[in-house]
């Protein structure tokens, strides 16, 4: 008859209702950080992260360092008779110019890497923050709202406009409004903006079904029987059980915004030059891949091994925060905490 | 099921409506002016003007709206001076750069598509069932991990630079293939399957991550259950168990996403035609919106989310065709 709740898995959102079935942190509130850290593939993808944004906030010293900067041009090293491909080998990698340089413009490969690791990034990381912001609030409302003073409409109103939003294309009406609007206006932010805009309901639908599921909880009907008014229970009682899904989540969103402003720089829709970002570097690169392999490659293998890291470390922590997976047995803690797992049977 | 089909469709025209108004608000009440993109430079203002009349950019939007509407539905005549061309019924109107019917490009462009996502999704089910088999039947091992980590990196690679490396591994340093250069499937079978086949590997070894993981976890789940148990008390030889039952437990998600992936890709795959110069939906989006030909993006975002919530609704069917528990 009506097969609404047997056939939500179906929905687009889909990945959204695993994530959502995840189990929440309550169950084992030490998830998190140590949990990743704990593992072996969790360590290496934190570090490597940390070691990106590390790059990403120095990049200017880190040009200084080499010597160079993004912008300048160095025609005398390029060789004109092959239409600007720089001279030397692996595309003119030297102590001066540490990954080469640019053919056609001769600006330095290494300087545009750091740099562009700041557009990559801050555009990911900030479009993901507002994605959590928006779908937050939008999960929140839906999931709090009850039946008094129509609350209901509210929970319908907010649920169908996130079905909306994720039904839509998103790729091509971030295509299209990229196109649309003037190129004044700065195209990180716009970038940022978009990916907002079209990425906030699978959160928003995650944190509706987790605030669904924990507000029948019964501390949250002891905090209703004191007073706690509703933005105080969202605060207090609802937010911290979120923590492990939501985690859980953003993680897998982050290299997700990370490609997606890679892909529209990469069509010629995001960030142009002199900006550098790694997507636009490989939108500029696809012509040269026959006479300049290095060229695509930089940033090609920059921008892989920054995804499969925030992959890893978003994998790593849905294995933390898994209560059915197994404790990890190759570092101390763990071993300790198995054999006194062992001791606790015996007895 | 007359009843589910009748709910569907009801919400998919209430999707597409909220769709195409979105798309509508988004792209023509925007600072850059319709008519003057049309017209292009060097366009004297009483030109302006009678092109403005033409395409109805003069008229209030909500008006706008209604004739875009009725033009889709019915058909609509559209003077280009002093003859009249009537454009009938799915009108999505004509191209600002080429004139061209907006209707006929994406109809042009569809069989690429259609190549393209039939042929990756081959690809990848074969490639993901298969992996996601072979890892469960010998689930925590060593196989299990190298499975898992190889799965991982190929499906947290961007598509375009799977393109990349296909191409230049393939086209440039081992010199197996030629540059793909699309040949319909009409003209020459052969040409058409050499031509995609970086393609269809570029978007399959990508997607078939997913489909590992789904394959391993049902097939996981369903050997824990009684019936297999039972199976095994029988002496049943063990392969038959695992192809013929266990598999049985994956296959309604896997096809479920598959028919949704399908979709994804028919509606246009923007990377891999862009990568390989593939003439379809996705290149053209590109193209339109970089010309800022607002009715053909309005289109191809029009078709997009229509084939999106076409695939979903077909996924759905398949679920509760595969899954007797499922009714709809």
């Amino acid at each position: 008859m009506s097969g609404h709740v047997t056939l939500t898995s179906t929905e687009p959102g889909a990945a959204v209702e695993s994530a959502a079935a995840l189990p929440t942190g309550a169950q084992r509130p030490a998830g998190g950080a140590a949990g990743v850290w704990a593992r072996r593939g969790g360590r290496a993808a934190a570090v490597t992260v940390g070691l990106l944004v590390l790059v990403a906030l120095t990049a200017p010293w880190l040009a200084a360092l080499e010597g160079q900067d993004p912008n300048s041009f160095h025609d005398t090293l390029l060789n004109s008779a092959t239409g600007g491909s720089p001279n030397g080998t692996f595309g003119g990698i030297s102590a001066q110019h540490w990954l080469g340089v640019e053919p056609t413009t001769g600006r330095d490969l290494f300087a545009r890497l750091v740099y562009g690791a700041r557009v990559s990034l801050g555009v990911a990381l900030g479009a993901t923050l507002g994605q959590l912001l928006l779908g937050l609030l939008v999960g929140l409302a839906a999931g709090l709202a009850d039946g008094r003073r129509g609350g209901r409409w509210v929970d319908a109103l907010l649920s169908r406009v996130t079905d909306l939003a994720l039904a839509l294309p998103t790729f091509f009406f971030s295509i299209a409004l990229l196109a649309v609007v003037p190129q004044s206006f700065p195209r990180p932010l716009l970038l940022g903006l978009i990916l907002t805009g079209l990425g906030w309901a699978p959160i928003a639908r995650i944190v509706r079904a987790e605030t669904r599921v924990l507000r029948e909880r019964e501390y949250v009907a002891a905090a209703v029987l004191t007073g706690a008014g509703s933005w105080r229970i969202a605060r207090r009682e609802i937010l911290p059980g979120l923590v492990a899904p939501v985690a859980t989540y953003t993680a897998i969103v982050i290299p997700q915004n990370m490609v997606a402003e890679a892909g529209l720089s990469f069509l010629g829709l995001g960030v142009r030059p002199p900006t550098s970002s790694w997507g636009q570097m490989l939108s500029t690169s696809t012509t040269w891949f026959q006479v300049d392999p290095t060229y695509v490659l930089v940033p090609a293998l920059t921008l892989l091994v920054c995804v499969l890291a925030f992959a890893g470390l978003g994998e790593a922590l849905r294995v933390a925060f898994d209560p059915k997976s197994p404790v990890p047995a190759h570092t101390r803690r763990g071993r300790r905490k198995q054999a006194a797992g062992k001791k606790g049977e015996a007895r | 099921m007359i009843r589910f089909l009748l709910r569907r469709l009801l919400g998919a025209v209430a999707v597409l409506l909220a769709l195409a108004a979105l798309s509508y608000l988004l792209f023509y009440a925007m600072p850059g002016d319709p008519a003057q993109l049309a017209c292009g430079k060097g366009c004297t203002a009483p030109q302006l003007a009678q092109v403005r009349h033409a395409l109805g950019t003069d008229q209030p939007v909500l008006r706008q709206f209604w004739t875009f509407l009725t033009t889709l539905a019915l058909g609509h005549g559209f003077s280009t001076g002093p003859s009249t061309v009537w454009c009938s019924a799915p009108c999505l109107g004509y191209s600002y750069q080429s004139n061209e019917s907006v209707t006929q490009m994406l109809l042009d462009r569809l069989p690429v598509d259609v190549s393209l996502a039939l042929g990756a999704a081959a690809i990848w089910l074969l490639l993901g069932i298969g992996t996601g088999l072979y890892a469960a039947l010998r689930p925590g091992r060593l196989r299990d991990r190298v499975v898992n980590a190889v799965i991982l990196t190929l499906g947290s690679t961007p598509v375009f630079v799977m393109a990349l490396l296909l191409l230049m591994g393939a086209c440039v340093w081992l010199q197996l293939l030629p540059f793909p250069n699309y040949v319909p499937l009409t003209e020459d079978p052969a040409q058409w399957a050499q031509n995609l086949l970086l393609p269809w590997l570029a978007i399959a070894l990508v997607s078939a991550a997913g489909y590992t993981r789904l394959t391993r976890a049902g097939v996981l789940e369903t050997l824990n259950q009684d019936h297999i148990r039972t199976l095994r008390a029988y002496g049943y030889p063990e392969r038959r168990i695992v192809l013929r039952h266990a598999v049985r437990g994956a296959l309604p998600t896997v096809v479920t996403v598959a028919a949704m992936d399908i979709g994804m890709v028919l509606a246009g795959a923007v990377f891999t035609e862009t990568m390989f110069g593939l003439p379809g939906l996705g290149k053209l989006a590109v193209e339109s919106a970089s010309t800022v030909d607002l009715p053909v993006v309005c289109g191809i975002t029009l078709l997009a989310g229509a084939l999106i919530v076409v695939a979903n609704t077909v996924a759905d069917l398949l679920h509760a065709a595969l899954d007797p528990r499922v009714r709809i």
